[in-house]
């Protein structure tokens, strides 16, 4: 069965919370980019997978200054994380149900507001999803015998902001995940012209199988968290690259070099590059482009 | 004024992360919640499990958002370190336009 579908959205944390003090406008601004993320849902739903391959930039949950490779790939059973906020708060944003464990009271990660929740500290964690084992495995020798030296992991850890992406994509947790890690900040970065032929051999695979699998592309767009430039947009270079793959040109994206990705705030394109390499050159929808004060968010999916 | 290629310099260009052992110690701080208590309590323990120099020992110790910046903590971690040590709006201690858009202011 070929790819049924291919999304990318954004994994920020401040589309579940805003913080006391931000402005009505700002507030607007969230819930603009909340539709948005639920009329992705609904192609979701419209392709009608079985799998959602996650790819997606690790912060620090699954791999740290021991060994950050350049992409990964989790082939254990069940991949589980953490809320950005308490679940309740979740469930009613995104419909998402969670998982409840004999004797836990707080779900909660941290104070919503600190940016805790990528901490690995709670063994309990309420959004747990099945994994496509059998796919992750078929996946991992497909890519190795196409000269994709791909490092695999069976701790499927996720982070605050890939649960965030998926709370909203896949709330009830029935459509059974693939997890692909990227390196898509910690400089350096892999090239797009290798992440863009990462995603043709993961097409070139998926359509050898029987299964239903939606690719979603997490993070972005523009935006410098931890750096001086927090709160700087580079709007422009984010209109550009949305122009370029709405008119499904989105081979032209593995011409950039990490430096542009990394000096316009876009590491995290490294997902959409690869996502763009297993979908080709066909047109994407746009559906949105919210800028937010530090952080671009575009939403978006491939018209297979 | 700098360019965004200038203000990223020690984290984009240089990449100090890669070679700084505060990335090691933030790493785990993530996963030990009780490690970053014993900054205050116990510095020993810091001198004696990582390669770490004072600088950079007394830069997490004094909460200095730009010198660990500088020095190479790695902005994810810098981040969750801020987060740890109860510094929320982390961004105005680094210099960062936050909410008022616009260019650093003191960098």
């Amino acid at each position: 069965m070929p790819l049924v579908g291919a999304v990318a959205a954004p994994h920020s944390h401040l589309q579940l919370f805003t913080r006391p003090a931000e402005s009505e406008q700002y507030k607007q601004d969230v819930q603009k980019g909340r539709n948005a993320m639920l009329a992705l849902r609904e192609q979701v739903e419209r392709a009608n997978p079985d799998t959602i391959l996650v790819i997606h930039d690790d912060h620090f949950v699954n791999f740290d200054f021991r060994c950050y490779p350049p992409f990964a790939l989790f082939i254990g059973h069940e991949a589980k994380g953490s809320g950005v906020t308490d679940p309740d708060t979740i469930e009613k944003i995104t419909g998402a149900t969670y998982r409840k464990y004999e004797g836990k009271e707080n779900y909660q990660s941290a104070p919503s507001g600190i940016p805790q929740h990528m901490a690995n500290w709670d063994n309990q964690k309420p959004y747990v999803y099945p994994a496509n084992t059998d796919l992750s495995v078929h996946m991992l020798k497909g890519l190795l015998a196409r000269g994709f030296d791909m490092p695999f992991t069976s701790d499927g850890s996720m982070d605050g902001e890939e649960v965030l992406t998926t709370n909203f994509l896949n709330p009830k947790a029935d459509k059974k995940i693939m997890l692909m890690f990227t390196n898509g900040y910690v400089p350096p970065l892999p090239w797009p012209k290798r992440s863009y032929e990462l995603g043709r051999a993961v097409r070139e695979i998926l359509d050898e199988v029987e299964d239903r699998v939606l690719i979603l592309a997490t993070g972005g767009m523009s935006h410098y968290p931890g750096t001086p430039l927090y709160g700087h947009v580079d709007e422009a270079f984010d209109k550009k690259i949305l122009d370029t793959l709405a008119s499904g040109k989105g081979s032209d994206l593995a011409k950039l070099s990490p430096d542009d990705l990394m000096n316009s705030g876009n590491g995290e394109l490294v997902n959409w590059v690869i996502t763009a390499g297993a979908c080709g050159d066909v047109p994407c929808r746009v559906l949105d482009y919210v800028r937010l004060w530090h952080i671009g968010l575009g939403y978006l999916y491939w018209e297979l | 004024m700098q360019s965004t290629a200038d203000i990223l310099k020690p984290f984009a260009g240089e990449m100090r992360h890669l070679t700084s052992a505060l990335n090691m110690i933030a790493s785990d701080m993530i996963r030990d919640r009780k490690l970053a208590e014993k900054l205050d309590s116990d510095p020993d323990y810091f001198r004696k499990n990582y390669p770490v120099t004072e600088e950079e020992l007394q830069a997490m110790r004094d909460r200095n958002m730009i010198r660990l910046y500088q020095l190479g903590l790695h902005p994810f971690l810098l981040v969750r370190f801020a987060g740890m040590m109860g510094i929320l709006e982390y961004w105005q201690a680094l210099g960062a336009p936050g909410r008022g858009g616009g260019w650093p202011r003191n960098m």
